[in-house]
């Protein structure tokens, strides 16, 4: 069994403006320095409120995590992950292993996540989460 | 015989993966972060310089952050009592370079080790870590952090070789 090891991590978060739906797509926030396709991501790790109250830029976290799923694009605006749930992506929900894959350049700004329900929700709170990268040189 | 595919190759190669249970590293050690006064949102507080770590001869492979329930009180002078899960919820681990850039963001939270099945955190820095540029910051303070406890690391190392 094998689990990643950190080159490099950058805490991303998904703020959810505007209004609460089901359906709706809450895209990441911009990180100046990962915005120009110069990122190789090769993992990925969800928090809960119980593990992160508050995201670095303040935002309150999200108090559930049972009613949202996330996608991530690539370069070419591939979906190569589509709506997992962010359960099954809080590495405490699975024994301590953190989700690994296939090492990819994202548009971080065109990944989202969408609710599925949003009892629990609520607005302007964040849905956070650490990405494992490398950059491109 | 045993099969391994391309991916999982490149990412044992590359750095990027490791065996869960495997060579953590050469040598470990506490080091310990007493608060001198109740902490505040925002502040940065930095790593207490240390020769080993702080070397450019030595690499950071792993850490974990002690809790209360890992170990009731820290070993400090005075004794401290270490962070609880939930004032490591309100904080994060920044991971600096020389050129005080930072390399890694890490909920304090994430490396309690317990709380990961008993998986501690690897790491494989492209970049010297500079223990003292490196420094923990919390966002969010309903628990309070005061003068009483302390961060309790425990960071493992391997000598780089040159």
């Amino acid at each position: 069994m094998n689990n990643l090891v950190i080159k490099r991590s950058q805490q991303i978060e998904f703020r959810l403006t505007g209004s609460i739906a089901t359906g709706r797509r809450y895209f990441a926030t911009d990180i100046p320095n990962l915005s120009a396709l110069n990122c190789v991501v090769y993992g990925i790790e969800f928090f809960s409120s119980a593990q992160e109250t508050t995201t670095p830029t303040g935002n309150p976290v999200t108090g559930t995590v049972t009613g949202t799923v996330v996608t991530l694009r690539d370069n070419k605006k591939q979906e190569f992950m589509y709506q997992v749930p962010q359960y099954t992506l809080i590495r405490a929900n699975n024994a301590g292993l953190i989700v690994l894959l296939k090492p990819r350049i994202i548009n971080l700004t065109d990944c989202y996540v969408q609710l599925t329900n949003t009892t629990g929700i609520t607005l302007n709170d964040s849905v956070a989460a650490n990405i494992y990268y490398d950059l491109i040189d | 015989m045993r099969l391994v595919s391309p991916l999982i190759e490149y990412l044992l190669v590359s750095g990027k993966m490791k065996q869960v249970g495997s060579y953590e590293g050469s040598y470990t050690k506490s080091v310990y972060m007493p608060f001198t006064s109740t902490a505040l949102i925002g502040t940065s507080y930095y790593m207490t310089p240390d020769t080993i770590l702080n070397s450019v001869n030595n690499k950071i492979t792993a850490m974990e952050l002690v809790d209360s329930v890992t170990c009731a009180t820290a070993p400090t002078v005075p004794a401290t009592d270490p962070l609880s899960t939930g004032q490591a919820a309100q904080g994060y681990f920044y991971f600096c370079n020389r050129r005080r850039e930072i390399i890694a963001t890490i909920p304090l939270y994430s490396l309690i080790r317990r709380l990961n099945a008993g998986k501690v955190q690897f790491f494989d820095f492209p970049d010297v870590v500079v223990w003292q540029n490196c420094f923990i910051q919390f966002d969010n303070l309903t628990t309070a952090i005061t003068s009483a406890n302390s961060a309790w690391l425990r960071v493992t190392y391997s000598p780089v070789e040159n």
